[in-house]
């Protein structure tokens, strides 16, 4: 059995279909990346990977458990314990620090620790930045707050739905170092969702998207 | 653990001040007009209650035409029929200390009860008891002694008094004193205690011996300002439903607006893992803040506002009510929890990836 | 008649609640730990205690014995809080261990231990209430009424909560280690574990009085042993300020304190000990996790601990005052004796012996004050005693409703047994009551008085 095994999954918002009938599978420590044109449902198969979104039709199964049959509080321990989510915007609340962004996350899975968001801050090359707030980071290091935090209660899998589509080239640079470390290093499974094939040949392997289904599946090779 | 859940409801509320002042303020609102209508109730059914209490009668005969009652006559009133057992005598009158003209009332000082006061009973002739606001307008103090206008002799302050009735504005003496001091040949009123069966009886009789003198129910006293009571709850009551429904629209909409604006963070919670009861309880909890410092202020508003009622309309203050305390507490967390609480459940329901898309 | 009935239904429930209730949490935790065979053995030891009581019940028991039951209701309590005393300090830690605890473990010793434990933990209060219950029959006149009802009441309370513990089961584990079980057990009985019907309903103000008089003879003891010196002076003086650091208000802060302040640094203690995390998580998420896990787990089990201090602050002084607005105490009235013996007319102007309400009387012999007081029982006759027990310090009797209360230890007695001896009954005279006064001689209540201060230390207890 493969960590994310996706089967038959489909999505509809009353009449428009965003995913019809897909099946993929990925394994553990893969770095896949979906690209597509808008509307091809490629984010939309993130939120769903990632507990974010629930399928019409279809099984989920990540790590051996059913997440489609989740819900309440089970479903919330998989967020917190299973996955880290990385947006295009980086959703971090305002009035906190990063510091206490990160801290944040931690008190949701159980204890804040402020050592150890220090430390995960000065992992991402943030440790100079810790009390700041988002309005006085750039878009970049608002990224790389965000990629703490994603990792801080150590899940395993990194989604990141267009990271780097607010970013200029050097930050995007440092965001897909980043995560490329975090990759080897640590040994996460890696889904990127992007338009980008720059972005994309990062990447272990690409999906390509269109109208709800997966067109292509190729390793990438360098 | 809740050290951090504190700091991060402290941030919110900071961040979003005006809408915690507002909510704050729709609560106080009705919190104020809740705790007037409340304190001046009881305090007034209270007042009502010591009158009757005092009075240990229910029957006032005072002369119809203002003469003052000879203590023959006073004679023919208790040797009338059965069923009467006299209870006291007492005269009213005015002197003139300095500058102020003062109430003089003279009783039977032995036998009033629930008196709050300082200092001893008068006894000797010359003594006297003040009432708290006779003080204040003179302002004399326990054991001074003052000339009343025309008389030689001083009238001493052995007590001062606090009954919460306009009696606090006069002078109480012992019946004898006063008559001297009045220079009266008798009693201003009579108080009878009649059985309630044999009323109607006695008023016949006493008519025919002594037509000049006027009776009056003690209850009809207490029935007037039950019904000036009535009709001051009749109006607060209008005036609480007319803020309390204003206060909910307003409350309802600032709160719905609060959690549209943070429904984004609603979703970054739960994608973080937030369990729904830890959702909730940042959000009700601020709410509940909210209804608290307005229930808080509110009740301090409430009671300032009772005190001006109830010394307009009655002419006698209220005591601050302290079980209206727990009722506004309890009152303003409810409204802010209840009308916090449905915009919440709607936020909650929907499915993160819906607030946190980026196209 | 049906007064006593009455009663007698209310004792038969709170029993069969109590009974209940203490299975319910006993069995609760055995099971949790997976100690199924052990609720046997409760269960056994259970059925041996109803034997026990039907024992009572048949067998006439003396009046030492039954005081000794009384007794042992409070001292029982006390045991059981001292246990879960010790068993909170012996280990803060979530899994209990050492020596002791593994001693306990081996099953041949854990099956008496527990069978006699149950025992020792329900037979005091059953045996004394059983044996208040047959009190009650005797003052309702004989017949069997009053054993049916106290039975049918405690078989229906049985039955009523075993009905409910089926429906709601109990997982007990999540807040209760052993110490915590204890506690509970404690706090039940502490709560509940009075033995004289409605008149005690609570063990609070004999435990309360008990502890007070602990405090009381400890000092007297310390001073004793300190060589206060004898001069009268001096020792009124001291005796004046033990009165005021004492007194009623102080005792029972004081004797509140040695309750709650144990249980106060063990709060401190488990919340303040550093938790050690296991090898291997040594940082990062699931060492938060971990720690998480435990200061969640002492949370809980700190909370049967925080409840019983609150409970027993709250109905500490309730408790107390309670009855003290109602008593009844006359000032004795002085006599002289005239050719060795009292005499008190039964109907003198402005009162009567038979208006049911004790009356005291003073008389002096050689100096010393000798005070008795004179009754007239429910059932019609005159009874006088000495106004002083055989237990306590003599500070006399006051009446409520239906009973005399022993002014230092708040022991109530049902003025229908004024005139037996024993407990902290008055110590009961013999009077010549004619029609028209009653008379005793000074022979006899010097005697007995003198007898009552020499015995059971009460020797230098002068107030």
């Amino acid at each position: 059995m493969s960590f994310i095994f996706l089967q038959g999954v489909s999505k509809d918002y009353g009449t428009a279909q965003a995913l019809r009938g897909v099946d993929c599978s990925i394994g553990r420590g893969e770095w896949v990346s979906i690209m597509g044109p808008s509307g091809s449902g490629k984010s939309t198969l993130l939120n769903i990977i990632g507990g974010l979104d629930r399928p019409s039709a279809g099984t989920i199964t990540v790590d051996g458990a059913d997440i489609n049959a989740m819900k309440g509080e089970e479903l919330a321990r998989f967020r917190r314990n299973s996955v880290g989510f990385i947006f295009q915007q980086s959703h971090l609340i305002p009035y906190l620090t990063a510091a206490e962004n990160v801290m944040l996350a931690q008190y949701f899975h159980s204890l804040p620790d402020r050592a150890e968001a220090v430390e995960a801050l000065a992992k991402v090359g943030l440790g100079h930045r810790l009390d700041h707030r988002p309005s006085q980071l750039s878009g970049g290091e608002q990224q790389r707050v965000c990629i703490a935090r994603a990792m801080i209660n150590n899940p395993g899998i990194l989604l990141a739905d267009e990271p780097t589509g607010n970013l200029d080239r050097a930050n995007t640079r440092t965001v897909l170092d980043l995560i490329r470390d975090i990759h080897r290093q640590d040994g996460y499974t890696i889904i990127v969702v992007t338009h980008d094939p720059e972005v994309s040949r990062w990447a272990d392997r690409s999906l390509f998207m269109e109208d709800g289904r997966i067109v292509t599946d190729e390793p990438i090779c360098r | 653990m809740n050290t951090w859940f504190l700091f991060f409801l402290k941030k919110s509320i900071v961040q979003r001040r005006g809408r915690f002042l507002l909510s704050s303020g729709a609560v106080m609102l009705t919190v104020t007009a809740v705790t007037a209508l409340f304190t001046v109730s009881a305090g007034i059914r209270e007042r009502i209650g010591l009158q009757l209490q005092q009075y240990g009668a229910n029957m006032l005969i005072t002369d119809a035409t203002g003469v003052v009652i000879s203590d023959e006559r006073v004679r023919t009133v208790a040797a009338l029929a059965a069923g009467v057992r006299a209870v006291s005598t007492e005269v009213y009158g005015t002197v003139r200390l300095g500058q102020s003209v003062v109430e003089v009332i003279g009783r039977d000082l032995e036998r009033m009860t629930g008196v709050r006061m300082q200092g001893r009973l008068p006894r000797a002739e010359g003594e006297a008891m003040a009432g708290t606001r006779l003080c204040e307008r003179l302002g004399v103090k326990l054991g001074e002694q003052m000339v009343p206008a025309g008389r030689r002799e001083p009238i001493v302050i052995t007590a001062i008094y606090d009954r919460g009735t306009d009696e606090d504005a006069a002078l109480l003496m012992p019946l004898a004193s006063a008559r001297k001091l009045l220079g009266l040949a008798g009693v201003s009123a009579v108080l009878l205690n009649v059985d309630t069966g044999s009323m109607g009886a006695f008023e016949r009789s006493l008519a025919a011996a002594d037509p000049r003198l006027r009776t009056r129910k003690v209850l009809q006293i207490a029935v007037a300002e039950e019904r000036l009571l009535a009709r001051v709850q009749l109006l607060l009551l209008l005036v609480t439903s007319v803020v309390l429904v204003s206060s909910v629209i307003t409350l309802g909409s600032t709160m719905g607006a609060s959690v549209i604006e943070r429904k984004t963070e609603i979703g970054l919670m739960a994608s973080l893992g937030a369990l729904p009861a830890q959702v909730w309880k940042f959000f009700i909890t601020e709410a509940v803040a909210a209804g608290l410092a307005g229930s808080v202020v509110g009740y301090a508003a409430g009671s300032f506002a009772a005190e001006a009622i109830a010394l307009t309309a009655f002419g006698g203050p209220v005591p601050v009510s302290v079980s209206a305390l727990p009722l506004a507490l309890v009152l303003g967390t409810l409204i802010a929890a209840v009308t916090a609480y449905v915009p919440v459940r709607g936020a909650m329901n929907v499915v993160p990836a819906n607030v946190l898309r980026g196209e | 008649m049906s007064q006593f009935a009455v009663e007698a239904l209310f004792v038969g429930c709170k029993e069969g609640l109590v009974l209940a209730l203490c299975l319910a949490l006993i069995t609760a935790y055995l099971r949790g730990r997976g100690r199924d065979p052990l609720v046997r053995t409760v269960y056994a030891a259970v059925i041996a205690v109803l034997l026990a009581s039907l024992a009572v019940i048949m067998v006439p028991v003396s009046v030492e014995a039954r005081a000794i039951a009384v007794k042992m209701a409070g001292t029982l309590f006390g045991l059981v809080y001292l246990t879960a005393l010790a068993a909170l300090y012996h280990t803060a830690e979530p899994k209990d261990s050492g020596p002791v605890a593994e001693a306990l473990h081996r099953p041949a010793v854990l099956g008496p231990v527990l069978f006699l434990a149950t025992i020792a933990y329900f037979i005091p209060d059953m045996a004394a209430s059983t044996l208040y219950v047959s009190d009650l029959q005797e003052m309702a006149g004989g017949g069997v009424l009053v054993h049916i009802t106290a039975a049918a009441g405690f078989f229906f309370a049985l039955a009523a909560a075993y009905a409910v513990a089926r429906t709601f089961p109990l997982d007990i584990l999540r807040i209760a280690a052993f110490p915590q079980l204890l506690l509970f057990l404690a706090l039940i009985k502490l709560l509940t574990g009075g033995v004289r019907g409605f008149a005690e309903i609570s063990l609070i103000p004999s435990v309360q009085s008990g502890l007070m008089k602990l405090v009381h003879d400890a000092v007297h003891q310390l001073l004793v042993m300190l060589q206060v010196p004898d001069h009268p002076i001096l020792t009124v003086s001291a005796w004046n300020f033990i009165a005021v650091l004492f007194g009623t208000t102080a005792g029972l802060i004081l004797s509140l304190l040695v309750f709650l302040l144990p249980l106060a640094f063990f709060l401190r203690k488990h919340f303040g000990s550093p938790i050690a995390v296991p090898v291997g998580l040594a940082s990062g998420a699931a060492r938060r996790a971990y720690l998480r896990g435990v200061r969640d787990d002492r949370m809980l089990k700190s909370l049967p601990v925080i409840l019983f201090m609150i409970v027993i602050t709250l109905t500490w002084f309730s408790q107390r005052g309670e009855g003290a607005a109602q008593r009844y105490a006359p000032t004795p009235v002085r006599l002289v004796a005239e050719s060795g013996s009292i005499s008190i007319p039964i109907q003198s102007p402005g009162s009567s012996l038979l208006d049911g309400r004790i009356h005291k009387y003073v008389v002096q012999e050689k100096g010393v004050d000798i005070r008795v007081l004179i009754v007239k029982k429910p059932d019609g006759t005159l009874v006088a005693a000495l106004d002083a027990c055989d237990i306590c310090p003599p500070d006399g009797y006051a009446q409520t409703t239906e009973h005399v209360v022993c002014l230092y230890c708040n022991t109530p007695i049902p003025v229908g047994t004024v005139g037996m001896p024993g407990g902290c009954n008055p110590i009961p005279v013999t009077a010549l009551i004619s029609g028209k006064d009653v008379r005793i001689t000074m022979k006899e209540i010097a005697g007995k008085w003198m007898a009552m201060m020499i015995g059971e230390g009460k020797k230098g207890v002068r107030r």
